[in-house]
């Protein structure tokens, strides 16, 4: 068969037509559901599906704010690895908090004092000589490391 | 010849037509986006007969096609906003048109009646009627209608991709530019699909020779 006999065959096709009172009706029928169309006030999740279809936009800004929303809970999140820092959770990025942890205070608080007197031969080596300085500054203590030793702790 | 240009969508008597044709439609959708109902019927005359060819040559039943064209017209009446004018509205209404089809298909792919139509024989060209008047039919009324029966057959066998570009070209009279805007793909691939679906149709039909 050759394109020319096909297309004249293709042309029996084209050639069905409705009958003349159909447009009538398919006019009558087109406006009355045109109408309903108008009148009927879409609910709000068939708005957003025609919004989110229609514009590209929208949809960008969603994910947009869609990642932006993940990154933030990622951040605050205490086991997360982006809250751990680069180097991991042994890092030196979360000494502070361990610092300033509630079992790590009371541990240090309940742990014994180490009390180191102090010596005026520490601060210098002739005693005498320290003696004086001191009872001159202070005036009338004659004495410099009965004063400061009772009270100096170390940690 | 066989890849003769030719269009019905964009008048092909100039760039100038081209544009007032346009710039007319593109008035006509602002007038509707504005509210201006009038405008709508404008477009929906002007465009109604095509679209229904193309839903009915589709889905080969008249009374789905009828429903499925005032679908699709809601849907672009629906839409007009999202219509930008990039390109014409003939081709959008059209993409509206096949996406619905091809919905309407897939959904409906195991009810399927077919029906035919009357025949407005005008339409035919005089060579059609003296092959007619060749064929040794006694009936020439029943020998067009088992004719249409087997077109329709023929074609409803074609895949759907297939079916769409020989409605569109050889029954809607396309283009083959306006068929690669309309299904968004390239001239190559619809003048192949094209030539596939002809080999098909001339294999379905050759006891019509």
């Amino acid at each position: 068969m050759s394109d020319e006999r096909l297309s004249q065959l293709l042309k029996l096709k084209a050639a069905e037509k409705p009958s003349p009172d159909f447009w009538e009706r398919f006019e009558a029928s087109l406006e009355r559901r045109c109408v309903q169309e108008l009148c009927a006030r879409p609910s709000p999740i068939q708005a957003l599906r025609e919004n989110l279809r229609h514009r590209k936009q929208g949809l960008a800004f969603f994910s947009l704010a869609a990642a932006g929303l993940a990154l933030v809970v990622l951040n605050f999140s205490p086991r997360s690895p982006l809250a751990q820092g680069p180097f991991g959770p042994s890092s030196s990025w979360d000494r502070p908090n361990h610092i300033l942890s509630r079992e790590y205070v009371r541990d240090t608080l309940s742990s014994p004092r180490s009390v180191r007197p102090l010596s005026t031969d520490v601060l210098s080596p002739n005693p005498g000589a320290s003696r004086y300085v001191c009872d001159r500054l202070s005036g009338h203590s004659p004495s410099l490391g009965s004063g400061l030793g009772s009270s100096a702790t170390c940690f | 010849m066989f890849f003769a240009s030719k269009s019905i969508g964009i008048p092909q008597e100039g760039l100038g037509e081209r544009e007032a044709l346009r710039d007319e439609e593109w008035a006509l959708v602002v007038r509707v986006r504005e509210g201006d109902r009038c405008a709508f019927d404008l477009l929906v005359r002007r465009y109604r007969e095509r679209l229904y060819g193309l839903v009915y040559h589709m889905i080969s039943n008249a009374a789905d096609a009828a429903d499925l064209t005032q679908d699709i017209f809601i849907q672009a009446f629906r839409c007009i906003g999202s219509f930008r004018g990039k390109s014409s509205f003939f081709s959008w209404l059209y993409r509206i048109g096949v996406n619905k089809t091809l919905e309407h298909i897939r959904r409906h792919r195991r009810r399927q009646f077919f029906s035919v139509q009357a025949i407005d024989e005008q339409g035919l060209g005089e060579s059609f009627w003296r092959d007619i008047s060749a064929t040794e039919a006694s009936d020439k009324s029943a020998y067009l209608s088992e004719l249409q029966e087997k077109l329709n057959e023929a074609l409803q066998r074609l895949s759907d991709k297939h079916r769409m570009v020989v409605v569109l070209y050889e029954i809607e009279n396309l283009s083959h530019a306006e068929i690669a805007a309309v299904l968004k793909c390239s001239e190559g691939t619809v003048r192949s699909r094209l030539h596939y679906a002809k080999e098909q149709l001339k294999e379905f039909l050759k006891e019509y020779a």
